[in-house]
C-alpha cells in the first residue's frame, strides 16, 4: 500500500514536470517565470548619435514583463577586455554610468512601456576616458549590442510582448535629429546564416559620393554585421548581385569574435577609405539611371550574424527590410 | 459473388488510394498556398504608395537563385485612396527595369516574371484620372496615393516561401528632384493581415512646441500614419487609440468608414484649428516627458476587418518609418 502511494506521488510529480514545460511553451523555464534571450545587434551612442531603446509590454500579459541586460559589448566583442559601459537615462530620469551586468532590470507591468536612451559608450566608470586604439576602421568606438533576457510569468505572455525596438537618431550640430533607423530585436534561437538587402548604389567612381549641397546624388550603401555568438568567432563575405542574379563580388569580411561587429561602406570613397569594403574605384553595371540596381548578401557565413543595412540618397536614410 | 466483391474492393482501394496520394501530393506541392493549374499562389496588398507631387514609389520585385523555376507577380488590383467608391478611370505611370515610362491603368498592368536570382524594379512616377494622365483628380482623394493586390505564381509553395514579397519604397522628392526623405513597406500576404496593429509613439506634448520647425527642422517629433482597408468587399470601421506609458488610454477616435480598398492618412494631431489632417484636434495636451515629449504607443482598435497600419514619425530633418507591431 505505501509502494503503491509512493507510486502514485511519483508519477504525479512526473505529471507536473509536462504541465510547467507547456507553461513556457518553447521558451526556457526560470525561477521567475519563463525567459526569451534577444540580441539587439547594432546600437550607437556618442560621435552625435544616440539609442533609444522601447520596451512594451502588452496589455493582455498576466503579469509584469521584465527586461535585463545580459551582456553588454563593444564592437571589439570579446576581442576587447576593458571597461565597457554605457551613459543611459531610464523614462527621463537623469543619466547614470553603469556596464551592462549592473543596468538597472526595467520592469514593464501588463500594457505599460519605458524608454531608455543610451547617450554614450564608456570605456571607464566616469565614461571620461578616449576609447582604446583599437576601435578604429570598421571597429567603431560608439557602437554597442546588447544581449538581453526578457522574463514573463507565462510562454504566452512572451508570446504577447514585443520584442524591443532600438531607434538610433543621427544628431546634427544643434542636437537636433538629422536621420533615424530602427532596429527590432532579435530572438537568438530565429538569427540566421544568411541575410542581404536591395542595393541601389551609384555605379560608378566619377558619380558616386557628389554632393549638390548636402544631398548626394546618387545612392550609396552602409551595412553591419554583428556576431551574436558569445562563444564562437564568425567568418563570412559580402556578396553583391545584379539584377540577372550574377554574383560580381564577393569579399571577405575580417573575421568576427564573439559578440563583435563591424561596419562598413559597401564602397569606400577615397583609394585608402578604411570604411569601404570595396575598393573606390569599383564599377558597377548601370541602370538608365546611372545607379547599379541589385542586391547583397551576407554568405559563406560560418555562423549566425545580424545584418543591417542602410542607403542614403539625396538628404535621407533608408533603414533597409532585410531578407532572410 | 466473393470474386466480384474482391474486385470491386479492390478497385475502390485504389481508387480512394490514387484520390488521397493526388490530392497529398498536391497539397505538398503548394502547401499553405493555393494550387492553380501547376502553380502555387499567394496574394499581397501593397498599402500605401504614393507617386505624384513631389514623391515617387519604387517597388522591388526578387526571386531567390533557390527556387526551382521562374515567379511570376500578376497586378490584380490597382486602387485609389477612395478604393471601391471610386469608379472612374484610375491608373499610374510606371517604369520596370529602366524601360521608358507607360501609363497603365487598373487591370492592364502586366505581369512580371522573374528567373531565379533575377530582381527588377517598378517606378511609379504618377497617378492618373485619365489615360493621357493629365486630368485633374476628382475631388475627396488624397490623389497621389494608391494600392496594391497582386498574386505571386511558383511552381512550388517551398519557392513562394523563398521569394520575398515586394518591397515598395518612397521616395519624398525636393524641389531640385533629390531624395529627401524614404520610407519603406513590405507588401502583406492578405490572409495575414491582423485586424490591430500598434506603433511607438513620440510627439511634441503640446500646442506650443509642436510642429515648431526653426531652420527647417522640427524641435519636437510629430507622427503620420495610414490605413487601408484590404478586402474588396467588406467597409472597414475602425479607430484610433493613443496610449500613455503606463497603459493608460487617453484618446480613442473613430476614422471615417473606409470603403473596400480604400485608405486614408492622417497626421495624429492637426496642426491648426480644424486642421482636416488632423485625427486629434491641434490643442491636444498631453503628458510629457522630461524632454517634453509624450511618449506612448497608439495603434488600430475595434476594427472590425484585417487593417494595413503604417506609422511615421517627422523629428528634425528626419523621417522614421516605423515598426509596426502586430
Amino acid at each position: 500500500m505505501k509502494t503503491k502511494l509512493l507510486l502514485s506521488l511519483v508519477l504525479l510529480a512526473a505529471a507536473s514536470i509536462p504541465a510547467c514545460a507547456a507553461n513556457c511553451g518553447s521558451y526556457a523555464t526560470v525561477a521567475t517565470g519563463c525567459a526569451r534571450t534577444v540580441f539587439l545587434g547594432w546600437g550607437a551612442a556618442g560621435g552625435g548619435a544616440q539609442s533609444v531603446i522601447t520596451f512594451l509590454s502588452s496589455p493582455s500579459a498576466s503579469a509584469p514583463v521584465t527586461y535585463a541586460v545580459s551582456k553588454l559589448s563593444s564592437s571589439k566583442g570579446t576581442g576587447y577586455s576593458g571597461y565597457f559601459g554605457f551613459n543611459t537615462s531610464t523614462n527621463g530620469a537623469p543619466a547614470a554610468i553603469s556596464t551592462g551586468t549592473a543596468f538597472p532590470v526595467v520592469p514593464a507591468p501588463p500594457g505599460t512601456g519605458a524608454q531608455v536612451t543610451v547617450l554614450q559608450t564608456c570605456f571607464d566608470a566616469t565614461c571620461t576616458v578616449a576609447p582604446p586604439a583599437a576601435f578604429t576602421g570598421p571597429y567603431a568606438p560608439n557602437m554597442f549590442s546588447a544581449l538581453m533576457t526578457i522574463t514573463g510569468a507565462s510562454g504566452s505572455d512572451l508570446d504577447a510582448t514585443p520584442l524591443p525596438l532600438l531607434t538610433i537618431q543621427f544628431l546634427g550640430s544643434g542636437g537636433l535629429v538629422t536621420f533615424q533607423e530602427q532596429e527590432q530585436a532579435v530572438d537568438v534561437a530565429a538569427i540566421q546564416t544568411t541575410s542581404g538587402a536591395t542595393l541601389d548604389e551609384g555605379a560608378t567612381p566619377a558619380g558616386r559620393y557628389m554632393y549638390t549641397g548636402a544631398a548626394v546624388n546618387l545612392p550609396f550603401t552602409a551595412f553591419s554585421v554583428t556576431n551574436p555568438s558569445t562563444t564562437a568567432a564568425v567568418t563570412a563575405s559580402i556578396a553583391v548581385s545584379d539584377a540577372s542574379g550574377n554574383v560580381i563580388k564577393t569579399v571577405a569580411l575580417p573575421s568576427l569574435a564573439p559578440l563583435s561587429a563591424v561596419g562598413f561602406l559597401l564602397i569606400g570613397r577615397t583609394a585608402s577609405d578604411a570604411s569601404g569594403l570595396l575598393p573606390s574605384s569599383t564599377l558597377l553595371p548601370a541602370g538608365a539611371d546611372g545607379i547599379f540596381h541589385g542586391t547583397y548578401s551576407v554568405v559563406n557565413s560560418s555562423g549566425p550574424v545580424i545584418f543591417l543595412s542602410q542607403q542614403y540618397y539625396g538628404d535621407s536614410m533608408l533603414n533597409s527590410f532585410i531578407l532572410q | 459473388m466473393q470474386k466480384h466483391k474482391s474486385i470491386a474492393f479492390s478497385l475502390l482501394t485504389v481508387a480512394a488510394f490514387v484520390t488521397v496520394a493526388s490530392a497529398t501530393a498536391s497539397a505538398a506541392a503548394c502547401g499553405n498556398y493555393t494550387p492553380v493549374g501547376p502553380l502555387c499562389e499567394r496574394t499581397v496588398v501593397l498599402g500605401w504608395g504614393t507617386a505624384g507631387q513631389g514623391t515617387e514609389s519604387v517597388i522591388e520585385f526578387i526571386s531567390r537563385p533557390q527556387t526551382s523555376g521562374s515567379v511570376t507577380f500578376q497586378f490584380n488590383q490597382l486602387s485609389s485612396s477612395l478604393g471601391s467608391s471610386y469608379g472612374g478611370y484610375f491608373g499610374i505611370v510606371m517604369s520596370v527595369g529602366g524601360t521608358p515610362a507607360a501609363t497603365f491603368a487598373n487591370g492592364q498592368i502586366p505581369s512580371l516574371t522573374l528567373q531565379p536570382g533575377n530582381v527588377t524594379q517598378a517606378v511609379v512616377t504618377e497617378t492618373c484620372f485619365n489615360a493621357s494622365c493629365n486630368v485633374t483628380p476628382p475631388a475627396g482623394l488624397v490623389s497621389n496615393m494608391f494600392s496594391m493586390q497582386l498574386t505571386i505564381l511558383a511552381a512550388s509553395g517551398a519557392d513562394l516561401d523563398a521569394t520575398p514579397l515586394p518591397l515598395l519604397t518612397i521616395q519624398f522628392l525636393n524641389s531640385t528632384g533629390a531624395v529627401s526623405y524614404q520610407e519603406q513597406e513590405q507588401a502583406l500576404d492578405i490572409a495575414a493581415i491582423g485586424s490591430s496593429a500598434r506603433a511607438s509613439v513620440n510627439e511634441g506634448a503640446s500646442a506650443q512646441g509642436r510642429y515648431y520647425a526653426p531652420n527647417g527642422a522640427y524641435l519636437q517629433p510629430y507622427t503620420a500614419f495610414s490605413v487601408t482597408n484590404p478586402s474588396s468587399t467588406s467597409t472597414l470601421t475602425a479607430s484610433i487609440v493613443l496610449y500613455d506609458f503606463t497603459g493608460f488610454p487617453l484618446a480613442t477616435v473613430p476614422l471615417p468608414p473606409i470603403p473596400p480598398l480604400g485608405a486614408v492618412g492622417y497626421l495624429l494631431i492637426g496642426r491648426s484649428p480644424g486642421d482636416p489632417l488632423g485625427v486629434l484636434p491641434f490643442d491636444t495636451l498631453l503628458n510629457s516627458g522630461a524632454d517634453g515629449i509624450f511618449h506612448g504607443v497608439y495603434g488600430i482598435t475595434q476594427a472590425n476587418g484585417p487593417v494595413v497600419f503604417l506609422s511615421q514619425e517627422y523629428y528634425g530633418n528626419s523621417m522614421l518609418n516605423a515598426y509596426i507591431v502586430h
